[in-house]
């Protein structure tokens, strides 16, 4: 029996008066890659940001239904969204770096959920850009400022802070969009090891990423008003190889062939 | 580029150039003579040949950094909120309103209220806190748009991966705004403290002072400017006193100088990159 992480129930999403994305029932497993894949512009970031409400952040931004985290609807009002957030990581589409060093870079996450003992933050620290397989080509140069490091490298710096807070589920945005291919195989294959410990939602743009990485996936595609739905989901080679929705079957043939 | 356009625009630009050279070497050649150690850290007196401007200077470095300091703290105080705790676009569009209206109002009004209300609804008389919270507010409008500039040029998605790691917005405040827009902040307000050497007028009317012997020690000391005091000696008829005029004008520029070139040092040490996403 696999443990549900993430459950949505008619989940929809708007900014301002216009609607982007409907009725939303979806269940994401533990330890398991979900891939979401769909169209420019039908809700799959808007979708990964409902999740670790994010979206609370965004003006006009509008989320309605329900969304379960272990159990728990995380928009009911008493609920702490800080802490949730250290539960719920993300990493976006673009590395972002702050204008510190390598080492403070994955620190911040500790620093500003008050960790206050060094050597707790070092051992972070160093556990973390060795689960996002970074420390070898960093670790002679901690101190050096983040910004030399490549784009490859950089998004693996995100990744490892977003480790260092010690989450449970990670929520990834087209994380390789601007990377090479061996960067793009090297995130891919630390997320394969990180699935053992963690949730992994990401949203892709690659379907050979998601036939490569993904054990389930989650197609969004836009309706008649150009309202973004959840069309199909279900484990990746059904989906992926043997779609239902006949939509489905045409944007990965479109895109595959 | 026409070439006729071209002329104009360079006689356009060379003119102010050459004017505002030949007043300064004018300036130079008449105050030079007069500069000294004496002259700066003397007292001003009736007697020409003895005159010293040290009260005058005091009063004009304590009036710019108390309302500087003043005048940045509320700027960086009003961004902060306006950047990050106001979603509202009516509140925004209000403040803003409010704070470009202050830029528009003449500098003596602000020396007429200043005195009014500071001075005397407050008791704080004509002292150097009157002075200073009145050039505070005149320099508002300058380190608002100075900080409100710096905050806004943080990338949105630095923001959003401090929220994404678990951080309130006091935490963002904290750890993302104020490290990354403060060099900027600082640097951008150097108009604002440029503003406020130079303001002759509110200090007119509350100050009253032309002329002091007494260095202003407590903030509720009397005391007058340079601009004033440049005032004072170009309205007095002997040629003597208009030299000496310009080798206060000169002490002033000098003081100019020194702020911007510190301003360009903080630049220059605490820029980097920020990449804009
Ligand atoms: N902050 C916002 N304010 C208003 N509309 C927005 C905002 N962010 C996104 N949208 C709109 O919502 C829709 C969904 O956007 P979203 O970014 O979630 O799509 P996406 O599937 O991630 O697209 P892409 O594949 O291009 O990243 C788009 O039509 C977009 O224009
Ligand atoms: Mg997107």
């Amino acid at each position: 029996m696999v443990n549900i992480v993430i459950r949505t129930e008619d989940l929809n999403i708007y900014y301002g008066k216009r609607k982007i994305l409907e009725d939303v029932n979806v269940d994401i497993y533990e330890n398991s890659i979900s891939a979401v894949i769909g169209p420019s512009g039908t809700g799959k970031s808007s979708f990964l940001r409902s999740l670790n409400r994010l979206n609370d952040l965004i003006p006009g931004a509008r989320v309605t239904g329900k969304v379960y985290y272990r159990g728990r609807n995380i928009y009911e009002d008493d609920v702490n969204v800080y802490l949730l957030r250290t539960r719920i990581g993300m990493v976006f589409q673009r590395p972002t770096i702050f204008p510190m060093s390598i080492y403070e870079n994955v620190a911040f996450g500790l620093r500003i959920n008050n960790v206050k003992d060094e050597d707790l933050i070092y051992k972070r620290v160093k556990e973390a850009l060795i689960k996002a397989a970074l420390w070898d080509e960093v670790k002679d140069r901690l101190d050096d400022g983040a910004y030399n490091l490549s784009t490859g490298q950089q998004q693996r710096l995100c990744l490892a802070r977003t480790l260092a807070i010690e989450p449970d589920v990670l929520l990834l945005d087209e994380p390789t969009s601007y990377l090479d291919p061996k960067s793009t195989k090297k995130i891919e294959d630390v997320l394969l090891k990180l699935k053992e410990r963690y949730t992994i939602v990401i949203v892709t743009h690659s379907l050979n990423q998601a036939k490569r990485i993904a054990d389930y996936v989650l197609v969004f595609m836009p309706d008649e008003d150009n309202v973004g739905r959840l069309i199909e989901y279900g484990p990746s080679t059904q989906v992926l190889q043997n779609p239902v929705d006949p939509k489905t079957r045409e944007y990965v043939e479109g895109l595959i062939g | 580029m026409d070439k006729p356009v071209k002329y104009i625009s360079m006689v356009a630009l060379a003119t102010p150039l050459i004017i505002l050279s030949i007043f300064l070497i004018q300036v130079f050649m008449d105050g030079l003579p007069h500069l000294s150690l004496d002259f700066i850290f003397g007292s001003p007196s009736y007697d020409p040949s003895e005159m010293g401007i040290f009260p005058v200077i005091i009063g004009s470095i304590y009036i710019v950094g108390v309302s500087s300091v003043l005048s940045f703290l509320m700027g960086l105080g009003l961004s902060i909120y306006l950047v990050e705790f106001v979603t509202n676009e009516r509140i925004k569009n209000l403040v803003y309103f409010v704070v470009d209206m202050l830029a528009g109002v003449p500098s003596v009004v602000y020396g007429l209220v200043g005195l009014g209300f500071i001075g005397y609804v407050l008791g704080a008389g004509r002292s150097v806190l009157t002075g200073s919270i009145t050039m505070a507010f005149l320099i508002l409008p300058l380190t608002v748009v100075a900080t409100l500039e710096a905050f806004r040029s943080i990338p949105e998605s630095l923001k959003m991966t401090a929220y994404s790691l678990g951080a309130s917005r006091q935490e963002v405040v904290a750890n993302v705004l104020i490290p990354l827009g403060l060099a900027r902040a600082l640097t951008g307000s150097i108009l604002a403290v440029a503003r406020a050497l130079g303001e002759a007028a509110p200090i007119l009317v509350i100050s009253g002072l032309l002329f002091t012997k007494k260095v202003p020690i407590s903030l509720l000391d009397e005391f007058t400017v340079l601009p004033l005091y440049i005032f004072n000696l170009v309205t007095r008829p002997q040629p003597i006193y208009k030299e000496l005029a310009s080798a206060v004008i000169i002490v002033l520029i000098a003081i100019f100088m020194l702020v911007s070139l510190t301003s360009i040092y903080f630049r220059l040490k605490y820029s980097y990159r920020l990449y804009e996403v």
